[in-house]
């Protein structure tokens, strides 16, 4: 049964007067794989800080398992995080490096983990022995058993991630909170590293809150993805929800390959509505509306062709039109469609087509959804 | 990356060594010539015409002459000197790095600010003050009055390192369960070692030479007074014979520590930014 484990109740976060994250809630499930995604500058470092106590909380609650920890500090709270440089001892080889959390807990007689936020029986610390297991043991699933010895400023980006992760592992803390841990990583490492990190979490059961600005990471890791937007949470669902359904114009326009394409609703006789369409929700056809080609990209017996209503279609677009930061940066009425096509296209070429599905949006925000 | 060295820095660097080794050339002339070639001439040829060690163990048997004990208390005086500045940097550097920088800047200049007075103004007030505590003529007295000379620099050097360590490795340490003091000693500290070993090294040489204080906090007595002034008291009682043995005894142990120091002091850990 998966219960809520940490639970994020109105949280404030302010820097003098810059409010960071304002009036958060969240509410993390046991054992899921939780992305946190975002534009930077939205407050995604910090919201990991805040949960896991290095920065101050300025306001609200943060429960975990049921315990408000919003006032412990961080060595108390017993909670993990990979920070994005990982942060390793330079001073430690990587061994020392992953036993260092383990020195410093407290385990209760029969060597399980102790709950630091209450007393629990008589503690103890762990021994040389049970210490040199447990770094063993994580060294070998994460394959870095070769490079014990080595200090950690003499590895790869890739071992860094693999050790910084390790050490995170090797405690059993109540939940990991990784902060962009693959960024830093070349492409090919990235890929194997995101399939690894998916497979430990699920193996193990861990609880993972993962932040990211990468769209991709978010698709292929979350059970759920939050999005962050000016220090408040967007919207939490699964990142299909997310592409197909999108609460606000904001989020159509963020989330997704390429930015959802919105359209005024008097062109399918929805009047007062924006209508918002992925560019793979279109299909050709002998009617419906029309528009100038702008530009054609074919992979195989796909278009994606960049277009813009005709004149005739649209007498409207120019006007009321809200200016937002992450809008797409495209003229009005431009808009990208991926489809099937007869023939080829050329720029300046008519193109009909008709949209599969659709959303409906009034004032920025979902209102309806057709054809899904 | 550093360029070639070509001849012109060579050229540069031995003028420069020999404008630096002369002043102790003359001291090792005068410390192992027969008298008769130095003192003994009017112009003393600065090649070596003779070799003697009479010199120097006439200056170190001669009963009334206190190179011994004058060493030793200019050594408690420097290592005390030292260990107390850093240990003062050390939690004057980490609580200023907590600072914003433009706060912490207007501190370090106030304590600048100090030095900037002539050290001989400040130093007669103190050995009157230092006289009611019984702290004059004592060697925590005049440490403690070289601290205003080298507080400073050493805070300043080990706030620099401190403010070079990445921010997130102290916050990893408190997030791996560590409670704050483990990780200021396990993490922080040896983290910072160098900027300490620096301050450390650079307050050493500092009191080992420093005089102002010394003289008017530590009693003119050759019995009993750190180095420079038995140096000072030797010259001024034209026993310069002395004088110039006791200064090259004197120039050991900072060529030794120059030796540690060489390793370190690259301009990087003099401006702060640390290298781990």
């Amino acid at each position: 049964m998966s219960y809520t484990k940490l639970k994020l109740d109105n949280i404030y976060k302010s820097y003098g007067n810059k409010l960071v994250i304002r009036g958060l809630n969240l509410d993390v499930e046991d054992g899921e794989f939780l992305v946190v995604l975002g534009p930077s500058g939205m407050g995604k470092s910090t919201l990991l800080r805040v949960i896991v106590g290095i920065e101050e909380l300025s306001g609200g609650r943060i429960v975990l398992d049921g315990k408000d920890i919003s006032k412990l500090p961080p060595n108390k709270r017993d909670i993990a995080m990979v920070f994005q440089n990982y942060a390793l001892y330079p001073n430690m080889t990587v061994y020392q490096n992953i036993a260092f959390p383990l020195k410093l807990a407290k385990v209760n007689e029969a060597g399980s983990y102790a709950d630091s936020t209450k007393n629990s029986g008589t503690l103890r610390k762990l021994t040389k022995d049970e210490i040199h297991k447990k770094v063993m043991q994580i060294a070998e699933t994460l394959k870095i058993a070769d490079v014990l010895e080595r200090n950690a400023t003499q590895l790869s980006g890739g071992q860094k991630q693999r050790v910084a992760l390790a050490r995170c592992l090797v405690r059993d803390p109540k939940m990991f909170l990784l902060d962009e841990p693959l960024s830093n990583l070349d492409a090919r490492v990235r890929y194997t590293a995101r399939s690894e990190l998916k497979k430990i979490q699920k193996e193990l059961g861990y609880t993972f809150v993962y932040v990211t600005h990468d769209q991709s990471e978010a698709a292929s890791l979350s059970d759920r993805v939050a999005v962050l937007r000016n220090g408040k949470i967007e919207q939490v669902s699964s990142y299909e929800t997310i592409i197909n359904k999108p609460k606000s114009k904001w989020l159509g326009d963020f989330v997704g390959d390429y930015p959802m394409n919105f359209i005024d609703g008097k062109l399918l006789g929805k009047e007062g509505y924006e209508i918002g369409f992925r560019n793979t929700w279109t299909k050709e056809a002998s009617s419906g509306l029309t528009a100038t080609v702008d530009f054609c990209q074919v992979t195989e017996d796909l278009y994606t062709v960049r277009a813009t209503l005709s004149a005739d279609s649209s007498d409207d677009g120019k006007e009321g039109k809200k200016v937002d930061v992450f809008e797409s940066q495209d003229a009005p009425n431009t808009f990208h469609i991926t489809m099937r096509v007869s023939k080829r296209y050329d720029v300046g070429d008519p193109i009909t087509f008709q949209l599969l599905k659709y959303n409906l949006y009034k004032d920025g925000l979902l209102s309806d959804v057709v054809g899904h | 990356m550093a360029s070639k060295a070509g001849p012109g820095t060579y050229i540069g660097a031995i003028i420069l060594a020999i404008i630096f080794f002369i002043p102790l050339w003359v001291l090792i002339l005068i410390a192992f010539e027969p008298v008769r070639f130095t003192f003994g001439r009017v112009y003393p040829s600065f090649l070596p015409l003779g070799f003697t060690l009479k010199n120097i163990i006439t200056s170190i048997t001669t009963p009334g002459l206190y190179l011994g004990s004058s060493l030793l208390r200019s050594l408690e005086v420097a290592f005390m000197v030292g260990g107390i500045a850093i240990f003062l940097s050390i939690f004057a550097g980490y609580g200023l790095s907590k600072l914003t920088a433009r706060v912490s800047n207007k501190i370090i200049v106030l304590l600048f600010l100090i030095n900037m007075m002539p050290g001989l103004i400040i130093s007669i007030p103190v050995a009157s003050e230092f006289d009611k505590v019984g702290l004059y003529n004592n060697i925590v007295g005049v440490a403690l009055a070289q601290e205003l000379v080298v507080l400073p620099l050493s805070v300043f050097i080990v706030l620099g390192g401190f403010r070079g360590l990445p921010k997130d490795l102290e916050n990893q340490a408190r997030v791996d369960g560590a409670p704050f003091f483990t990780s200021f000693f396990r993490i922080i500290l040896p983290l910072n070692r160098i900027a300490i070993m620096v301050a450390f090294l650079l307050s050493w040489m500092t009191s080992w030479d420093e005089f102002t204080y010394a003289v008017i906090i530590d009693p003119i007595a050759p019995s009993n007074s750190t180095f420079p002034v038995t140096l000072y008291n030797y010259v001024s009682r034209d026993l310069a014979l002395d004088a110039a043995t006791f200064a090259l005894v004197a120039t050991v142990p900072v060529l030794i520590l120059t030796g540690f120091l060489m390793k370190y002091l690259k301009g990087q850990y003099l401006s702060g930014g640390m290298v781990v």
